[in-house]
């Protein structure tokens, strides 16, 4: 059974919640657009491209997201509803994505809760605006759930 | 500096050219030399990043809606010309050509990563911006911080970027 449903607020916007029925060693997934793969890379040291942590900056409040939330995929949901994560993660929109456990988040102080949408019911979000050292953290520690050729992660 | 007259224009955003905002960058970069730097001679070579950061910023702006795949916005005027201003006050002409990274919001990370310093700033907004500096060779971890209209703390790690180029 997919999480129990978020209290939403009076325009439909799940309310920032820590859910209790995700679990820390449940893997979150932030998909990478096919034009992010392409705008939010930086020059690696090593040579070539890797990912900037900008990619775990959340969205500004505003009337889509008055909650700043960043949209992530919660791959246990998916296994739940029969869904095989890689295929449902990877559409014309998405070229690649990464991975990082629910623990990390949390470890943030950041909040992982349910947020299904009527396109996409594995949605879910974290809340909290991580800092930019919560962010360089996050990032050395995520790894590639769908690879994208050529881009790095991390500096080696 | 009252941002007003940016902000008021931000729902067109995404149909912004830096053709636009550059008049009243050139003016801004104009009275900032005049004042507080050596006039530059026709002669002398163009400043790389200039070109280069108006070129990327222009880009920015022009993103398609959701171009991040969750709704993510193009960079607005205001946060475009915020940066344009910023960087005239704190860099110099032998400044390391930085990246910009768009955010969802509208924003924009500009980072340096040279030798052992890793430099960003993070501009959400004119009055949400956050900085983070790391130097391998003396404090792995880093550290952050936020600023606002004073661009000061920015200034060393700028002219450590500068003396490494």
């Amino acid at each position: 059974m997919p999480p129990a449903l978020p209290q939403r607020d009076s325009n439909g916007f799940a309310l920032p919640h820590d859910h209790p029925e995700i679990a820390n060693e449940d893997l979150l997934i932030r998909r990478i657009s096919i034009i992010a793969a392409k705008e939010s890379v930086v020059p690696a040291k090593s040579g070539g491209q890797r990912l900037s942590s900008a990619i775990f900056t959340a969205s500004s409040k505003n009337e889509q997201d008055p909650y700043e939330g960043l949209s992530i995929d919660i791959e246990s949901v998916a296994h739940e509803l029969g869904l095989d994560p890689a295929a449902f993660m990877k559409t014309d929109q998405f070229l690649g994505a990464v991975g990082l456990t629910t623990e990390r988040f949390r470890n943030e102080t950041l909040k992982v809760g349910y947020d299904p949408q009527p396109d996409n019911e594995c949605h879910g979000q974290v809340w909290g605006n991580p800092s930019p050292k919560k962010r360089k953290r996050l990032m050395r520690h995520c790894s590639w759930y769908i690879e994208i050729s050529g881009v790095m992660l991390q500096d080696t | 500096m009252n941002y007003d007259c940016f902000a008021s224009d931000e729902s067109s955003s995404s149909s912004a050219t830096w053709r636009q905002l550059r008049p009243g960058i050139a003016t801004l970069q104009s009275d900032f030399n005049s004042r507080r730097r050596p006039r530059r001679l026709l002669t002398e070579e163009p400043v790389q990043w200039e070109e280069a950061v108006g070129t990327r910023i222009a880009h920015l702006m022009n993103l398609p809606s959701g171009w991040d795949g969750y709704g993510g916005r193009p960079l607005t005027r205001l946060n475009a010309y915020f940066t344009v201003k910023m960087l005239a006050s704190v860099c110099g002409p032998k400044t390391i050509t930085p990246s910009l990274v768009p955010l969802p919001s509208g924003g924009v990370q500009i980072e340096w990563h040279h030798g052992t310093v890793d430099f960003e700033i993070t501009i959400h907004s004119p009055s949400r911006i956050e900085v983070f500096l790391c130097d391998e060779n003396t404090d792995k971890d880093g550290k952050e911080w936020s600023i606002s209209s004073d661009f000061s703390s920015l200034l060393p790690p700028m002219k450590k970027l500068s003396e490494n180029a």
